[in-house]
């Protein structure tokens, strides 16, 4: 989790993973359970054995129209499958965000995204060349578009061409995050309009009850998961009792923190290492939330998040009155400090990333020794310094501050393996949190494993949002 | 709000357009789509020369025919002409053609043969109706080309609309004639 990314351009441009930058697995304690491909894998082939007995196998045999017409079926199934599991994915369920790490979704998103989109092209054009044999593709496709639903199919198809092609990274780096996620949210409404068309005159399930109802079942299944992930969030922050900003307090320059109170807090149940979506209520921001972490352990009644004025929202967001009301959407993220395990801890932040760090150093026992490090360009921008100094003395741990210009280290990374190993002697004994900027976090990551450490001890969370 | 809205725009334009085409041009929400349907009914409309048989349907099979079967008779339609002189029905031979697939189902013809060759009966023991729209579709069409083929053999028109079972149609009887 960044703390660092708070405009909404910044914030959410990470929704995408950006190109080249993507870590290869997330540094996160993982729940057991199922893996969810195994239940992808049994829905495809469920999937593929209705597609088999309802003539699937036997139209292979049957000539070149029956083979193609064969082929565009399962290619069909497949891309729909694969849209399906897509919208799971990028809707980020709880469980399934636990139990796989944000950046495994966003990249199998892709790789759905990338199915579905072929899937569709072989679907089409199988079937059109199909039925091209009697009189010609231009006529097929007339005869097609003459039957219910296809030409709802077929727009579900260009707006999938569209989002597949807009996603394109040489295309998707050239637009502007909102027009690209507007366009990508037709996404949604092109998996609606192309379900007709399957149910009326899918061979696959025009001849079986049992096939109609598995496939309906999995469209309801999915728009349920959809839903409850991306609107359980604010539903159950409505009902929550009332929340309101009670103080501003500036920390740094364009950092503050907001002290959150009232009742919904308590309710809210957030731990510190987690962060929320804070929706303010007033009339030009209600309708967005954005991610900040807690910054202090929540007290009975009181939460404290701190904001880096980096966007507009975040700016205007810091210049409420107090007693605005706020809804707290949440808590979100794993990094809490029972991913120590009883271990000795090193936290590291940079920036405003120290947010999540000075909440986690709260909650850690002197049996911890925490020793943090904290990385600003000069110390007048480290936020809440005083703090994370005074805290990490109280648990025997110390407070290390790296400031400078970012050119006076290698690569940028103020954090090398030969550093770390050099300042903290029992490195590799800790579990590492680590939190800033996702270039820089990433590259604190490789030079903590690149040092000894084991990579289930290094806590690291990408923003969700 | 003028954010909202400017964020918003693009996916509103997306969204806007698709729905309005689709719900101008889908067949399924056309008020008038049976109707459209209902008109391909009867005798095979002299529509779809797609493929160069515009030939007239004046080619005769072996064997005569009486009176051809109302259109649009009773499922089941073309209930053989049953006059006796010289062909008996009664005693007649039936074969089954291949099951010709189309994008909706397969297509499979049967006919009977008196024992003078000539043709009694024509029908299409199986034809998509799994769907509604094929069902719709083919309640009508079929009749009609049962009573097509028994009249002109393999060189009746395609029936308007229903394209694919009409060439079906055409193949799985053409199987019944090479057979012979």
């Amino acid at each position: 989790m960044t703390t660092i990314q708070r405009g909404p351009r910044a914030a959410q441009a990470q929704e995408q993973v950006p190109a080249g930058q993507r870590p290869r697995r997330a540094h996160r304690g993982r729940r057991g359970g199922v893996d969810p491909r195994f239940a992808a894998l049994a829905i495809t082939a469920i999937t593929l054995g209705l597609w088999a007995l309802t003539g699937g196998l036997t139209g292979l045999a049957a000539g070149t129209t029956g083979a193609l017409l064969a082929v565009g079926r399962v290619a069909g199934l497949l891309a729909a499958l694969a849209a399906l599991g897509g919208i799971v994915l990028t809707a980020r369920p709880r469980w399934l965000e636990r139990t796989v790490g944000l950046d495994r979704l966003l990249g199998w998103h892709r790789v759905t995204g990338m199915v579905a989109a072929f899937g569709m092209l072989v679907h089409i054009g199988a079937t059109l060349a199909a039925s091209g044999g009697l009189g010609g593709l231009w006529s097929a496709l007339l005869d097609l578009l003459g039957t219910d639903w296809y030409v709802a199919a077929l727009v579900a198809a260009v707006i999938f061409a569209l989002v597949a092609g807009l996603s394109w990274r040489r295309i998707r780096s050239r637009m502007s995050y909102e027009t690209w996620h507007a366009v990508h949210l037709a996404g949604y409404l092109a998996i609606a309009l192309a379900l007709p068309h399957q149910l009326v005159s899918g061979s696959t399930f025009v001849g079986s009850a049992v096939a109609r109802w598995w496939w309906v079942g999995l469209a309801l299944v999915t728009a349920g998961i959809v839903a409850h992930a991306r609107l359980g969030g604010i539903v159950a922050a409505v009902r929550r009792p009332r929340t309101a900003v009670a103080a501003v307090i500036p920390e740094a320059p364009g950092v503050a923190s907001l002290v959150i109170g009232g009742p919904g807090v308590e309710a809210l149940a957030a731990r510190p290492g987690q962060f929320v979506c804070l929706r303010v209520l007033t009339g030009d921001l209600w309708w967005q939330a954005h991610p900040y972490s807690l910054s202090a352990v929540p007290r009975p009644g009181a939460l404290r998040l701190t904001v880096k004025a980096l966007g507009d929202a975040s700016t205007r967001t810091l210049a409420v009155p107090v007693g605005t009301r706020v809804l707290l959407e949440g808590p979100y993220g794993v990094l809490t400090i029972e991913q120590a395990q009883g271990r000795r801890v090193l936290l590291i932040g940079a920036g405003v990333g120290l947010a999540p760090m000075r909440a986690l150093l709260e909650a850690c026992g002197p049996e911890q020794e925490p020793v943090v490090i904290a990385r600003a360009s000069t110390q007048a921008d480290l936020p809440l310094g005083g703090e994370l100094d005074l805290l990490a003395r109280q648990r025997g741990g110390a407070l290390l501050t790296i400031t400078g210009p970012r050119s006076q280290f290698p690569d940028g990374n103020p954090c090398t393996p030969q550093a770390l190993r050099r300042n903290i002697a029992d490195l590799t004994d800790r579990a590492v949190f680590v939190c800033g900027p996702a270039p820089l976090q990433e590259a604190i990551v490789s030079a903590l494993i690149e040092a000894g450490v084991p990579r289930a001890q290094v806590h690291a969370e990408r923003f969700a949002w | 709000m003028q954010e909202l809205m400017r964020r918003a725009a693009p996916g509103l334009a997306v969204a806007g357009a698709a729905l309005s085409v689709v719900w101008l041009f889908d067949p399924a929400l056309q008020p008038d789509a049976t109707a459209g349907a209902t008109t391909a009914t009867g005798f095979p409309s002299p529509a779809q020369a797609d493929e160069g048989d515009a030939e007239e349907p004046t080619g005769t099979q072996p064997g005569e025919v009486a009176d051809p079967p109302a259109e649009g008779a009773a499922p089941g339609t073309a209930a053989a002409p049953q006059e006796a002189d010289g062909s008996d029905c009664s005693t007649a031979q039936a074969v089954t053609g291949d099951p010709v697939m189309t994008r909706w189902g397969a297509v499979t013809v049967r006919a009977t043969f008196a024992a003078d060759g000539s043709t009694c009966d024509v029908t299409a023991i199986a034809y998509p109706d799994g769907d509604p729209h094929s069902a719709r579709l083919n309640a009508m069409a079929v009749p009609a080309l049962d009573a097509a083929a028994l009249e002109v053999g393999v060189d009746f028109d395609a029936i308007s609309g229903a394209t694919y079972t009409s060439e079906a149609y055409r193949a799985s009887l053409q199987s019944i004639l090479d057979q012979r």
